[in-house]
């Protein structure tokens, strides 16, 4: 069995509205990729799908790219359009 | 980074992370409040303009302090607004800021700046947000302060709901911003 890892997960805006929560934590196996966290996601809230598109993802503060690879602890959050000021 | 006020917590990643997870989901609600005294560029409390001011230091090397402040309007898009509520991830917010900062300050003579933007529920007519610029010369106080405000309302993670007279309430969308 491979070894575990848990991410926090942070919900803002629009995919809080989605997912009811601003922010879980998520078992995954280690090696997971952003890629195969958001397929997880889709999965626990369905209703997330629709906007998932339009999100930027960051990994503890910073914006990456779907084949980052999530280690322990790790803090992701799915960050809808921004619209500051 | 700790955490002074028991009323508080903290979004910084490592305070929040909890490692003895019974089951692979679990849904901790916490606030995006005012966190520890040293982050002071987003905040939940009405913003004090005059202390903005006041706290640039002026000893008589700039000619120049533009001041932007940012209010909530009774309109938009979406129609009559009666208020809006601002929410930001703090904590990835304030770095952000500080980069535009330095940023700015590469590509200006910038003697002090000075960013705080609110967030929670505001009224209409209340600041959202406040620029400080000082500089030697005005045009670089203008141009700088109209260059952060766009990197904000652009890239920095935060997310304004409006509350319309209907008693919906909208998130305001990028496109909705080009005009504001």
């Amino acid at each position: 069995m491979s070894s575990q890892i848990h991410i926090t997960a942070l919900y803002f805006a629009s995919a809080k509205d989605a997912t009811g929560r601003r922010k879980e934590s998520i078992k995954l196996p280690e090696g997971t990729t952003i890629r195969e966290l958001l397929l997880k996601i889709t999965s626990i809230h369905p209703r997330i799908t629709n906007i998932l598109n339009t999100m930027q993802i960051s990994v503890n503060y910073k914006v990456v790219v779907v084949d980052t690879i999530l280690k322990e602890a790790d803090e992701v959050a799915l960050l809808p359009p921004v619209s500051g000021g | 980074m700790s955490n002074n006020n028991n009323n508080t917590q903290n979004t910084n990643k490592k305070s929040n992370y909890n490692k003895n997870r019974n089951s692979d989901v679990d849904g901790d609600e916490y606030e995006f409040v005012d966190l520890a005294p040293s982050i002071k560029r987003i905040t939940s409390k009405e913003i004090n303009v005059k202390s903005v001011l006041d706290s640039i230091d002026n000893s008589g090397d700039f000619g120049a302090t533009v001041l932007f402040i940012g209010t909530v309007r009774n309109y938009g898009d979406n129609g009559q607004v009666t208020g809006m509520t601002y929410e930001a991830y703090v904590g990835m917010a304030e770095e952000g800021i500080k980069s535009i900062e330095v940023e700015v300050k590469k590509k200006w003579n910038i003697k002090e700046i000075r960013v705080v933007h609110r967030i929670g529920d505001l009224k209409i007519g209340d600041n959202s947000i406040t620029i400080a610029i000082a500089t030697s010369h005005s045009k670089d106080a203008f141009d700088a302060s109209q260059f952060i405000l766009n990197k904000i309302k652009q890239e920095i993670p935060i997310w304004k709901n409006e509350r319309l007279l209907d008693g919906n309430t909208k998130w305001v969308r990028r496109k909705d911003l080009q005009r504001q």
